[in-house]
């Protein structure tokens, strides 16, 4: 297998921009990933593209693939729409990453994008909906706030895992966020104010979970051994993996931890010959607080029931031992469903190139970043270790 | 010929109670006649859900399993649909099977013990078979119409067949008496509307009811869940010892107000105490019963006074958000 | 636009869904509540139908406040408020995922006994909608009759 590296990523700033339509804004991260090619990048040279949305409210169904690449100037490439709920963007890196690896490619882009402010509350409602098991999970009247309520009361009862703990997820992140520009929550949270937020689905409040956010993002990848005509400074994809699992939480045998995750992480560790220890940070799947503390027992980070306690101890602080969603993750950082994959990405090159923006935020000598990203409430999950060049 | 047995009953009444005491906060005055409260549907009930619930500790009751009834007889008069049986999604609530005769009665407070009346017609036509028949009833009405505060909700459901029951039913009879302004709803519409005129259409159908002389007098109960006043008056008429007392704590629910009362009746009948259930509405039926005692576990679980006494009281704007009425866009989620 | 469960399949699971009814699989004997087409123990395809009783315990459960559930329930949550959910563990094995009726907060919490009722859970395109909801076991104490039937 071919090895492959990252040679530009891009990012649109993360937040609520009902007046960009859905073409301009998948431009402007094309533009931001192609000026992030040091040599220079003609986005003519891509072959292959991966598109991760949800579906961007309905606007555009069909052929998306081809429209985003028209707006990218990458059009006459072979293009597809990648869709795995919140887990499109990461599963279109992976499929971006495999086509290179198989050598049949030589430049390949992942690309994700979501665009949910212009829709009446309603409709929007309508469209969060839809990555549950519907004739059951929907019918039962609930969404993914309940869904995952669900199984944090669950792991509170087998884990002793407590609310402080879990909330403690949303404090840290949203922290980490203030310092990053293209980050759409960049105010302080307390933990009091945190657990006294209105009831969103018990045991969360609105500070549980992330926004509704639009956003685009965008990662260029190569053959390795052509990285040098585009930089100094490639990143290299040394671990993917991905799985799925009963989109039902009632299907699986337990509800405190992802198979699909525990798999993908698997792999991924394997491909890259590491263990949990080889990495120095990680970018995980917050969509509401527990699935980051989920995250620490699937990747191996700790025991599940040490998971709550490693929040406490600030382990997992931007100053800590092995810093967690230093972007600020998908509450601090923002949740555009299709892009957010691409976004970890994109965080973790900068992180690994020593380029990450804002200040305070680099962190000393990284050398191993893990992407963690998972569609719904686990049903599917891709996992991506990236390695920085010496 | 031998009996229709009443194999076993159930009742069955929805969880929310509105009491008298919230018309007059609400009104300044409750113009139902001597209620304390009465039952309505929460937003998630209705008839439907009332029918399958009353049918299924029925069943239970029977201890069996799955009931392999033959025919379902379902006398209701706010079933969601004008066409399209809610009786058949009952059967789905209730069994897989297919070879069921689905009958519905509709049009008046009758149809309970019409339904009730019909399905012993055709267990005595067809013997060894079982039948199932449900009164049971949601009426509404505009909630700035008096006769609105009156109306309730509820479901009786009666197992029929051969062999040894809780009850026998006996004689019944009936007789028809077309009304002019009291109690009716134009195709389409969907609260009860009522003249208030000062006739007496029910008592004139009591009247000719027992004028007809077809059914015995001397019952221990009768068992119609109207009024206090129209039941004593009724009970006169037909030479009942008394009336049932479900009206205040239940209020009107349509067709399963007789049916409730009856199950009521049986909850406290002794082997051989003869009840008479009567429903009224344009005419009036009245249908003969007579406690047996029965087998062991056939009024296991909750009693309807159990259940009157029970429920969870609700203040008026509580109701009126669970009744719909406050609704704009029900029923518009494309 | 939008997640949209047709009638055609709503028909098909209609028994499914009030009676309870699991496919029992034929080769290994595991018990599948919801159906599904292929075993999750062997991955065969033929299953006989049984009822379920319908009791269960709370495996876990929300509650569900500011226009946290799908759309088809706006309406139901405006007018009657929090709408509790959770996965019931039937006393047969299978969990499933439901939403809760007539509740209070004290019988919410996990181990609680609850049983299936038939109870309406949206109207959409003009046709009623039905499912089981899951209410909590209390024991009425009836006239003659030791508690809990």
């Amino acid at each position: 297998m071919t090895d492959v590296v990252v040679i530009g990523v891009g990012q649109t700033a993360y937040g609520m921009v009902p007046h960009r339509t859905l073409k301009d804004l998948f431009a402007d991260a094309a533009v931001d990933a192609c000026a992030g090619v040091d040599k220079g990048f003609d986005p003519r040279l891509v072959e292959e593209a991966y598109i991760g949305t949800l579906s961007t409210g309905g606007s555009q169904l069909g052929n998306f693939a081809p429209l985003m690449l028209e707006a990218a100037g990458m059009i006459g490439a072979s293009a597809v729409h990648v869709e795995n709920a919140c887990a499109s963007g990461g599963f279109a890196f992976r499929n971006a990453v495999l086509a290179v690896a198989s050598g049949r490619v030589r430049v390949a882009v992942a690309a994700g994008i979501e665009k949910m402010s212009d829709l009446p509350r309603e409709r929007n409602r309508l469209w969060l909906g839809v990555s549950g098991d519907v004739e059951w999970e929907r019918l039962a009247g609930t969404n993914f706030p309940g869904i995952y309520g669900m199984i944090a009361r669950r792991h509170m009862h087998e884990h002793g895992t407590t609310k402080a703990q879990i909330t403690g997820v949303a404090v840290k992140n949203r922290f980490n966020a203030i310092a990053n520009p293209k980050a759409q929550f960049r105010k302080a949270l307390e933990l009091e104010d945190a657990l006294k937020a209105p009831v969103l689905a018990d045991p969360f409040t609105l500070s549980d979970a992330c926004g509704i956010t639009d956003g685009a993002a965008m990662a260029i990848v190569c053959r390795a051994d052509m990285a040098k005509s585009f930089t100094d400074r490639p990143v290299k994809v040394v671990g993917t993996g991905a799985g799925t699992d009963y989109v039902a939480v009632h299907d699986r045998d337990s509800a405190t931890r992802l198979d699909a995750a525990r798999r993908a992480a698997r792999d991924a560790y394997a491909m890259a010959g590491i263990g949990p220890d080889g990495i120095d940070f990680a970018e995980v799947h917050d969509c509401f607080t527990i699935g980051e503390i989920l995250a620490y027992g699937d990747l191996g980070f700790c025991e599940p029931h040490e998971a709550g306690r490693l929040i406490e101890d600030g382990v997992t602080r931007r100053d800590g031992k092995r810093p967690v969603n230093n972007s600020g993750g998908l509450i601090g950082k923002g949740h555009p469903i299709g892009a957010t994959g691409i976004g970890q990405i994109y965080e973790i090159v900068h992180q690994l190139r020593g380029t990450a923006e804002g200040s305070g935020r680099q962190l000393a000598n990284p050398r191993r970043g893990l992407a963690h990203n998972v569609g719904g409430s686990g049903g599917s999950v891709a996992v991506h270790i990236l390695e920085a060049c010496a | 010929m031998s009996a229709v047995s009443i194999l076993a009953y159930g009742a069955a009444l929805p969880r929310l109670r509105l009491p008298a005491s919230e018309y007059r906060n609400a009104w300044g005055g409750c113009a139902a006649s001597g209620p304390t409260q009465k039952a309505f549907c929460a937003y998630d009930e209705d008839p439907v859900t009332l029918a399958v619930a009353a049918a299924r500790l029925a069943c239970d009751r029977l201890g069996a399993g799955e009931l392999a009834f033959d025919a379902l007889y379902v006398g209701a008069t706010t079933l969601p649909y004008e066409e399209k049986p809610s009786s058949a999604s009952i059967v789905t609530a209730l069994t897989g099977r297919r070879g069921v005769r689905v009958v519905e009665l509709r049009g008046s407070p009758q149809a309970g013990l019409q339904a009730l009346v019909a399905a012993a017609e055709f267990c005595k036509a067809n013997p060894g078979r079982i039948a199932l028949a449900i009164a049971a009833d949601a009426p509404s009405a505009p909630p700035d119409m008096p006769y609105e505060h009156a109306l309730g909700a509820a479901a009786a459901a009666f197992v029929l067949g051969s062999g040894p029951g809780v009850a026998t039913l006996g004689a019944d009879a009936a007789c028809s008496l077309e009304t002019f302004g009291s109690r009716f709803r134009r195709l389409g519409a969907t609260g009860i509307a009522d003249l208030e005129l000062r006739t007496q259409e029910d008592a004139d159908a009591v009247a000719a009811l027992a004028g007809m002389e077809a059914l015995p007098r001397g019952a221990d109960v009768l068992a119609c869940g109207l009024p206090p006043r129209a039941g004593a008056a009724a009970a006169k008429r037909l030479g009942a010892a008394r009336a049932d007392a479900v009206w205040p704590r239940l209020g009107d629910a349509g067709t399963a107000s007789a049916a409730v009362a009856l199950a009521d009746a049986l909850d406290g009948a002794a082997p051989g105490q003869r009840l008479l259930a009567l429903a009224v509405g344009a005419g009036a039926i009245g249908v003969e019963v007579t406690a047996t005692g029965g087998p062991e576990g056939r009024r296991a679980g909750p009693s309807v006074a159990d259940l009157l006494g029970g429920g969870t009281p609700v203040d008026y704007v509580a109701y009126l958000r669970h009744r719909r009425v406050l609704s704009s866009r029900l029923g518009d989620t494309a | 636009m939008s997640a949209y469960f047709s009638l055609p399949m709503y028909a098909a699971s209609s028994g499914q869904r009030l009676r309870l009814i699991a496919g029992r699989c034929r080769s290994c004997g595991r018990l599948a509540y919801p159906q599904r087409a292929a075993c999750t123990g062997c991955g065969r395809r033929a299953f006989d139908e049984v009822g379920l009783s319908g009791r269960g315990t709370i495996f876990t459960y929300t509650i569900i406040a500011r226009g946290g559930a799908p759309a088809e329930f706006d309406d139901q949550q405006t007018m009657t408020g929090r709408i509790a959910c959770g996965i019931v563990e039937l006393e047969e094995g299978p969990r499933v995922i439901a939403q809760f009726a007539d509740w209070e907060d004290a019988d919410l919490a996990i181990g609680k006994p609850v049983a299936a009722v038939v109870r309406r859970l949206f109207d959409q395109e003009g046709i009623v909608r039905y499912g089981a909801k899951f209410v909590p076991v209390r024991f009425t104490p009836a006239r003659g009759q030791e508690e809990g039937r």
